[in-house]
């Protein structure tokens, strides 16, 4: 199975990468303005990390017939971070839109509401992507946030 | 080996006992099962359940009966070392299912997120629950249906016995695939639903 991800320079993303020995785009690519390229070289049936927080909504939307995804949300979906107010309606957006897709259609995709912990524990969030390609009825894992 | 044991309501059906049967098949644990069917009816017998639930190294709470499943979330939270909750996606789209089931899902759902960002927390595990496979119905009840589509019992198990390996998840969904069978089913029980957050 072919892998791809968005994101892998540094931190989990990189982890990810590694592990999953994906093809990576990262710079010259640019997220936002190279949709048409980046989609159009990843081949159907293979799965997508979109770790960048740059255009998740609309890979998702480019890609959601062709392969399957894994989408790297945030606890600041439902707990907003005061501090960075933007993200925190992005990632909600996000989220409302990829559930909506993957709770009640067929698209094989896993939300991961990631929260500082778990992006550190780079070994929960690969075995919790491991388990969902074996378990493909799973569409979301949340993850504590009292730790 | 520990001594402590694995407790789970409403084991004798469903996935209740599919969970019952594997942790049988594969734990060196003492597993207890508490249905209606052995004396544990998780209204009338409530102070027997907490009672001898506590001190349980894993509480599989999964019967549901009106408010009784949050009742024993709050009773036993605090009592054993790790909890399991059966909830259901359906509290996603209330507007499907008006029903005090789906609110009561939604109640539940938020007491675990309250009390999982509580420092000292026990590791809690909410499921979002699917149409799960083998569900029978209830003749008597007309609201009552099945799914063309629904979540294998297999894959449930296999959640928990994960969870219980990485406890720092906290939610797990499974897909609520909304076929035409299940939407033509809503609409009858509800002719005046609002299906407009639905897309296809």
């Amino acid at each position: 199975m072919n892998f791809y991800i968005t994101g892998s320079t540094r931190g989990l993303g990189k982890h990810l990468a590694e592990h999953f020995n994906c093809k990576q785009f990262n710079r010259p690519f640019d997220l936002n303005s190279d949709i048409d390229e980046i989609c159009n070289s990843i081949s159907e049936g293979s799965t997508v990390i979109l770790n960048a927080h740059a255009s998740q909504i609309e890979y998702v939307e480019r890609l959601k017939d062709k392969c399957r995804m894994v989408i790297m949300g945030s606890i600041a979906a439902v707990n907003h971070d005061s501090k960075m107010p933007e993200y925190s309606k992005q990632k909600q957006q996000l989220e409302q839109s990829v559930q909506q897709l993957a709770l009640h259609n067929n698209y094989p995709i896993l939300y991961l509401q990631l929260t500082s912990s778990s992006y550190r524990d780079y070994t929960t969030v690969v075995r919790s992507i491991e388990f969902w390609l074996e378990n493909p009825s799973v569409t979301f894992i949340g993850y504590n946030i009292n730790e | 080996m520990s001594e402590k044991k694995i407790v789970i309501t409403g084991h004798t059906s469903g996935i209740g006992k599919a969970i019952y049967d594997k942790f049988t098949e594969i734990s060196c644990r003492e597993i207890v099962g508490m249905s209606r069917s052995n004396g544990y009816d998780i209204e009338k017998d409530f102070d027997k359940i907490v009672e001898e639930a506590a001190g349980a190294e894993f509480f599989i709470n999964n019967a549901y009966r009106d408010k009784q499943q949050l009742k024993l979330f709050y009773a036993l939270k605090d009592k054993v070392d790790m909890m399991v909750v059966m909830g259901s996606v359906s509290r996603f789209y209330p507007e499907l299912i008006p029903t005090d089931y789906v609110y009561d899902k939604q109640e539940l759902a938020e007491a675990c997120r309250l009390e999982s960002i509580k420092p000292n927390s026990i590791p809690i595990l909410h499921l979002d629950l699917s149409f799960l496979e083998g569900t029978t119905i209830s003749k008597d009840d007309p609201t009552a249906f099945t799914s063309d589509y629904n979540t294998p019992l297999e894959d449930i198990v296999d959640t928990v016995i994960f969870w219980a390996q990485k406890p720092t998840i906290r939610q797990v969904e499974f897909r609520w695939k909304l076929t035409e069978h299940v939407m033509s089913e809503f609409k009858r029980i509800n002719p005046n639903l609002d299906p407009s957050r639905i897309t296809f």
